[in-house]
C-alpha cells in the first residue's frame, strides 16, 4: 500500500513538474552545467569546479551571456494568418493572429557580462572564485485577453467575457560583486560551495500590481473597466524620465557605486559522488534582494477599487453646449480621472528570482558522461521549470563538447550544444541551450548563448596523467 | 582492450558528427515563410465591436418638443399640463398717451410808460406772461413727471442795447424749485439757450384751462448801451420749443378711447398636426384668459370672436366667455401696482371638452378694450411702464385616454458608410423601461427616392413599449421593460444605404384593462429609460485587398 502511495505521489510530482514546463521564463544554464572544462559552470552551482586550479577571465571578454524567451509563438505560426491570393500577393488576416497567443504570454531577456572573473584552488580542498558582473533582466508578460480584445474586439463570442488586461513589466539592471568558496569533504566525495554577492542596483522597473479588467455586458453592452496598478521605478543614474535620464552620467554612476540602491545575494550548492560512476548535484542560486532607495518613483492607483461603467451617453446632458468631439474628450477625461495615478517616493525591495538545479551524471568513461538536470525558477509566485538531458565528452585536452536536450517554455525542440577549445592556457568557449535558434529562428521560442575567453592553468591533474599515458 | 576503447571513442566521435550534421540539416530557415512575409500587400481585419451608445432617462418634457410654443407645467399634484400660450396682446403707457413736440413763438413790445422810463433812466424792466396749451393725442393732462424733455429758446432783437431775458416756468419744478433761465443779448445779436428738463414735474392745472396749461413768464431788462431809440416799434422776439416729450408719470384723464381695437390672433395647436386617426380625450381641458393691468384707468374688454378649427368639425364657437369683461385697475392708492385676473373655461362652463376631442388645430380669437367706459370716474394715471396685457393659455392637464392615436412623419435620411469600412452585420439593441401609461407601437420605414418602402426597422412589428397597469387615480403601478434587437446583415445595410427618407409611423394608446380603457394620468415623475447599444462586425481592409 505504501508503495502504491509513493508511486502515486511520484506521479503527481512528475505531472506537476512536466505540466509546469509549459510555462515560460526558464532561463537557466543547462548546457554549461555539465561542462567540466569551463570555469563559468560555477555560476550555476558554486560547488562545481572547473578542471583548472587557477583561471582568470580576460576582463570584459570572459563571459557574455544572453537569453531571450518567448512563451507565445514561433514565427512559423505566422503562416496561419497568411492567405496567399496570387503569386506575389499575400493577405494578412489580423484576426488569425489571436490564435498565436497562449493563455499566459511572456517575452523575457537576460544579459550578463563579466567584468572580472577569476578563481583558484587554495590547499587541497578549497576553491575560491571572484566575479564582477553586469546583469540585465527584463520581462513583459500578459494574458491572452489583451491581444484577443485588440484583434477580435469585445463583441460576438467575447460578450460577457471578463478580459484580464493586466500586465507585468519588469526591468532589472545591477552590478554583482561575487565571492565564491567551495570545500571538499568526505575524502573529496562531497563538495559544498557558496557565493556571496554584493549587489548594486542600477535601474529597475517593477510591476507590483496590475489588475486591469474589461467586461462588456451581453444584455445592454454596458462597458465596465476596472484598474488597480502599482508600478515602482528607481535608478542610480537619475529619474527614469526622458528629460533627466542620462544627464551628467559618470562611470561610478553606471556601476552604481555611489548609490544607495543595493542588496545581497547568495548562491549555494553541493555535489556528491555517489560512486565512481554517479555524481549528484544540487544548487540554489540568486537568493537575495535589492533595496531601492535612490531616485525612486512609485506610481499607484489613487483608488485601488476604481471602476468605470459606461452605459452610453445621456442625450439630455451630453451635448449641452458641446459638439461630439467635446463629448468624447469629456468621456476620456472622466476615465483618466477615474483611474488617476498618484506618485510617491517610497523605497521598495525587489527579489532576484531564485533558481534551483537538481542534477545527476553517469560517467560511462572518465571523459564521456550523460546527465540529467531538473531546473526551476520562482518568479511572481510561480514555478517555471525545465528538464534537461545532457551528454559531455572531453575528447582531448583541447576539445570538449556537450550536447543537451531541454524541455521548456512549451517547446520540445531545444537542442543545446557547448564547445570549449583550449590552446595551452587560453580557452575559448561557446555554449547555447538552443542551437536550432541560430539557424532556424522561425521555429523556436528560446534563444540563449554564453561565450567568452579565459586563461586556465593547472588543469585537473588526473586528466593530465591520463593524457600523459596516452 | 585498447582496441575496444578506440572503437568506442570513434563511435562517440561519429555520433557527435552525425548530431551536428543533423542539426545543421534541420536548421534551415523556412524560405516559404520569408517569401510569404515579403509578399504581404494587404491586411484584413474583422473585429466584432459592441458599444453602448445612449443611456437616457426621458421625461415628459424631453418627449415633447418645446420649440413649438408649447410648454410643460406641473401642478401641485405633480400632474403634467401641456400648455399652449397664445400670442401676448399688450399695450404700454407710452402707446396710450403721447405728447407731441410743443412750441411757442411770440414778440415782446414796449408800452409808452416803459419807453418813457427807459428814456428817463437809460434802463427799463419789462414783465410778460404767456400760456402754452400742451397738445396731447387725447385726454387732459393734469400733471406729468418727465422722463425726457429738451427745452430750447432763441431770442432776437433789433436793439443795440444790452437786453437781459429772465425766463421762468412757475408750474414746472424739480425738488420744489421752479425752472428759470437767463439770456443776455448785446449789440442787437440773437441768443440761443437750452436745458434738459428730465425729472421736472409739470403741473398743468395752473393755467386758464385748468388742464394742459403751461404758464410762461418773461422778465426783460433793457440797459442803454447803444444808440438805437426804444420806441413803439421796438421788439424782442422769442421762439421756444419743448421737444422729445416722454413722461415717466402721467395724471389726468384719457377719455373714452379704444385701447385695443378689434385685435385678432390665432393660437396654433400642433399637438395634433401629424395625427390622422384615433381617439383622444382630455379629462379636464381648460382655456384660461389671463389679464393684467397697471394703468390707473377703468377699462372694459369685449370678445368679438372665439372659435376653434379642426379637420373633423371645421370652425366651432367656443362658448362660455362673458361678452364684457371688466379689467381690474389700480386706484391712486395703488399707483405703480399691477392687478391681474383671469377667466377659465372648462367642461362645466363651456363646450371646451367637445372642442378638444375634435383634435383642434387652432383657436381663433378677436377682442377689443376701451377706457373709462362710464366716463370720468377717477383721475387717470399712467406710468411709462404701465401695461395692459392679455394671455390666452390652452391648458391640457394630461389626464384622459388615447386609443389608436396615430402619428406619421417623414424625414430626410442619408446613410453613407463609406468605402473602406464594411459592415458584416449590425445588431442594434434597444432596452426600454417605461413608466408611462401608454402602449407605443412604432415602426420606421426606409423609403427610396420614389417613396417606395425598401425596408423597415422592426421585423416583425411589435409594441415598442407597453403600459404598466394603473391605479384608481390613473397612476401607473411599477414599470415595464422590453428589449428589441434590430439585426442588419450586410445585404440589408446595402439596401438601406439607398434610402432617401424614413417614415416614422407611431400609434399610441393609453392603458387598457381588458375591453375598458381607464383614465390615465401623466405625472412628472414618469420616465422612459432608453439604452441603445450597437454590436457590429466591422470589415476593415487595407489597400490592395
Amino acid at each position: 500500500m505504501k508503495k502504491i502511495s509513493n508511486i502515486t505521489l511520484a506521479l503527481v510530482v512528475l505531472f506537476t513538474f512536466f505540466t509546469g514546463i509549459g510555462s515560460s521564463h526558464a532561463q537557466g544554464d543547462f548546457t554549461i552545467y555539465g561542462m567540466k572544462s569551463l570555469p563559468q559552470r560555477t555560476y550555476a552551482n558554486p560547488a562545481l569546479r572547473p578542471d583548472s586550479r587557477f583561471f582568470i577571465g580576460i576582463p570584459g571578454l570572459s563571459s557574455l551571456y544572453g537569453t531571450f524567451n518567448n512563451s507565445s509563438f514561433e514565427f512559423d505560426e505566422f503562416t496561419s494568418a497568411l492567405e496567399r491570393k496570387n503569386a506575389d500577393t499575400v493577405i494578412l488576416n489580423i484576426n488569425a493572429l489571436s490564435n498565436m497567443f497562449r493563455d499566459n504570454n511572456s517575452f523575457s531577456g537576460e544579459m550578463k557580462l563579466d567584468l572580472i572573473h577569476f578563481g583558484f584552488q587554495a590547499g587541497p580542498g578549497n576553491y575560491f572564485t571572484f566575479n564582477s558582473t553586469l546583469v540585465h533582466k527584463s520581462k513583459l508578460s500578459f494574458d491572452a485577453d489583451l491581444p484577443k480584445l485588440i484583434l477580435e474586439g469585445n463583441g460576438g463570442r467575447n460578450l460577457g467575457k471578463r478580459f484580464d488586461l493586466g500586465f507585468d513589466m519588469d526591468l532589472l539592471d545591477y552590478v554583482e560583486f561575487g565571492l565564491g568558496y567551495s570545500r571538499s569533504l568526505m575524502d573529496q566525495r562531497l563538495t559544498v560551495g557558496a557565493r556571496v554577492k554584493y549587489l548594486k542596483g542600477l535601474v529597475n522597473v517593477t510591476t507590483e500590481q496590475s489588475d486591469m479588467y474589461f467586461t462588456t455586458d451581453p444584455n445592454d453592452y454596458t462597458l465596465l473597466l476596472q484598474s488597480n496598478i502599482r508600478l515602482n521605478t528607481a535608478s542610480s543614474i537619475g529619474n527614469i524620465e526622458a528629460d533627466t535620464f542620462g544627464d551628467n552620467v559618470e562611470l561610478s554612476d553606471i556601476l552604481g557605486l555611489a548609490s544607495n540602491n543595493g542588496g545581497w545575494g547568495l548562491d549555494v550548492g553541493a555535489t556528491f559522488e555517489l560512486n565512481k560512476k554517479i555524481e549528484l548535484s544540487a544548487a540554489i542560486r540568486d537568493m537575495g534582494r535589492i533595496k531601492w532607495n535612490d531616485n525612486v518613483k512609485n506610481y499607484y492607483s489613487r483608488d485601488p477599487n476604481a471602476k468605470f461603467e459606461f452605459k452610453g451617453l445621456d442625450f439630455n446632458t451630453a451635448f449641452e453646449d458641446t459638439d461630439s468631439t467635446d463629448v468624447l474628450e469629456a468621456l476620456a477625461d472622466s476615465i483618466a480621472d477615474r483611474f488617476k495615478l498618484d506618485e510617491a517616493n517610497q523605497s521598495y525591495t525587489t527579489g532576484l528570482s531564485p533558481e534551483f538545479y537538481l542534477g545527476g551524471t553517469f560517467s560511462f568513461t572518465k571523459n564521456h558522461r550523460a546527465g540529467v538536470l531538473f531546473y526551476g525558477d520562482w518568479y511572481h509566485q510561480r514555478l517555471h521549470p525545465a528538464f534537461t538531458l545532457s551528454w559531455y565528452s572531453q575528447f582531448t585536452r583541447v576539445v570538449a563538447l556537450s550536447a543537451t536536450y531541454t524541455i521548456m517554455n512549451n517547446k520540445f525542440n531545444n537542442f543545446g550544444i557547448g564547445l570549449s577549445l583550449n590552446g595551452g592556457p587560453f580557452q575559448y568557449y561557446f555554449v547555447t541551450d538552443n542551437v536550432v535558434s541560430l539557424f532556424s529562428p522561425n521555429v523556436v521560442r528560446n534563444f540563449s548563448f554564453r561565450t567568452g575567453m579565459s586563461f586556465t592553468f593547472l588543469r585537473n591533474p588526473k586528466d593530465k596523467k591520463k593524457y600523459e599515458r596516452k | 582492450m585498447k582496441k575496444a576503447k578506440k572503437l568506442r571513442n570513434r563511435l562517440l566521435q561519429g555520433m557527435w558528427m552525425l548530431g551536428i550534421c543533423g542539426l545543421s540539416f534541420s536548421s534551415c530557415v523556412d524560405q516559404d515563410l520569408v517569401k510569404d512575409l515579403e509578399d504581404i500587400k494587404a491586411a484584413r481585419w474583422a473585429p466584432e465591436i459592441a458599444v453602448p451608445l445612449v443611456n437616457s432617462e426621458l421625461s415628459m418634457a424631453d418627449l415633447i418638443d418645446e420649440a413649438n410654443s408649447e410648454y410643460i407645467s406641473v401642478d401641485d399634484e405633480q400632474l403634467i399640463h401641456l400648455i399652449y400660450r397664445g400670442s401676448v396682446i399688450s399695450i404700454e403707457g407710452e402707446d396710450v398717451i403721447y405728447t407731441r413736440n410743443q412750441s411757442i413763438a411770440n414778440v415782446l413790445t414796449f408800452n409808452p410808460s416803459e419807453i418813457f422810463e427807459f428814456n428817463l433812466s437809460d434802463s427799463v424792466v419789462v414783465e410778460r406772461e404767456f400760456n402754452l396749451f400742451y397738445d396731447v393725442n387725447y385726454g387732459d393732462i393734469d400733471s406729468m413727471l418727465m422722463k425726457t424733455l429738451d427745452w430750447s429758446a432763441e431770442y432776437s432783437t433789433g436793439l443795440d442795447h444790452e437786453v437781459e431775458v429772465q425766463f421762468s416756468l412757475p408750474s414746472v419744478s424739480k425738488d420744489g424749485v421752479s425752472f428759470t433761465n437767463r439770456a443776455l443779448l448785446t449789440g442787437g445779436q440773437s441768443a440761443q439757450v437750452s436745458e434738459d428738463l428730465k425729472g421736472y414735474l409739470f403741473d398743468m392745472t395752473q393755467g386758464p384751462n385748468g388742464t394742459n396749461d403751461l404758464p410762461i413768464k418773461f422778465k426783460v431788462v433793457v440797459r442803454k448801451t447803444g444808440t438805437s431809440i426804444l420806441g413803439a416799434g421796438s421788439t424782442i422776439n422769442f421762439d421756444m420749443r419743448f421737444d422729445r416729450n416722454k413722461f415717466h408719470k402721467f395724471w389726468g384723464y384719457v377719455g373714452m378711447e379704444d385701447l385695443i381695437n378689434d385685435e385678432a390672433d390665432t393660437l396654433e395647436l400642433n399637438i395634433f398636426d401629424d395625427s390622422d386617426e384615433g381617439e383622444f380625450t382630455i379629462d379636464d381641458p381648460r382655456i384660461k384668459l389671463i389679464y393684467s393691468n397697471s394703468f390707473g384707468i377703468p377699462t372694459k374688454a369685449e370678445f368679438l370672436q372665439f372659435k376653434s378649427f379642426s379637420k373633423q368639425s371645421g370652425y366651432t364657437d367656443i362658448t362660455g366667455f362673458p361678452t364684457d369683461l371688466s379689467i381690474p385697475y389700480p386706484t391712486p392708492a395703488q399707483f405703480g401696482e399691477t392687478l391681474s385676473d383671469s377667466i377659465v373655461l372648462n367642461k362645466s362652463n363651456s363646450n371646451i371638452g367637445a372642442i378638444i376631442n375634435s383634435q383642434p388645430e387652432k383657436i381663433v380669437y378677436q377682442f377689443e378694450a376701451s377706457t373709462n367706459p362710464n366716463g370720468r370716474e377717477q383721475q387717470n394715471f399712467i406710468m411709462d411702464t404701465s401695461h395692459l396685457s392679455f394671455y390666452l393659455d390652452f391648458d391640457l392637464p394630461l389626464r384622459g385616454t388615447a386609443d389608436g392615436f396615430h402619428l406619421e412623419q417623414d424625414e430626410d435620411f442619408d446613410l453613407d458608410l463609406g468605402e473602406t469600412v464594411d459592415l458584416d452585420y449590425v445588431v442594434m439593441r434597444l432596452y426600454l423601461e417605461n413608466d408611462f401609461p401608454v402602449d407605443l407601437d412604432v415602426q420606421i420605414y426606409y423609403l427610396d427616392d420614389m417613396g417606395a418602402v425598401i425596408d423597415s426597422l422592426f421585423s416583425p412589428r411589435d409594441l415598442l413599449v407597453s403600459s404598466p397597469p394603473v391605479d384608481n387615480d390613473g397612476r401607473t403601478i411599477g414599470f415595464t421593460t422590453s428589449i428589441h434587437d434590430v439585426n442588419y446583415t450586410k445585404a440589408r445595410i446595402d439596401a438601406i444605404e439607398k434610402a432617401k427618407q424614413i417614415r416614422i409611423d407611431a400609434s399610441i394608446s393609453t392603458t387598457k384593462d381588458g375591453q375598458t380603457q381607464p383614465t390615465v394620468s401623466f405625472y412628472e415623475d414618469y420616465g422612459l429609460r432608453v439604452q441603445l447599444g450597437v454590436a457590429a462586425k466591422v470589415l476593415i481592409k487595407t489597400e490592395g485587398e
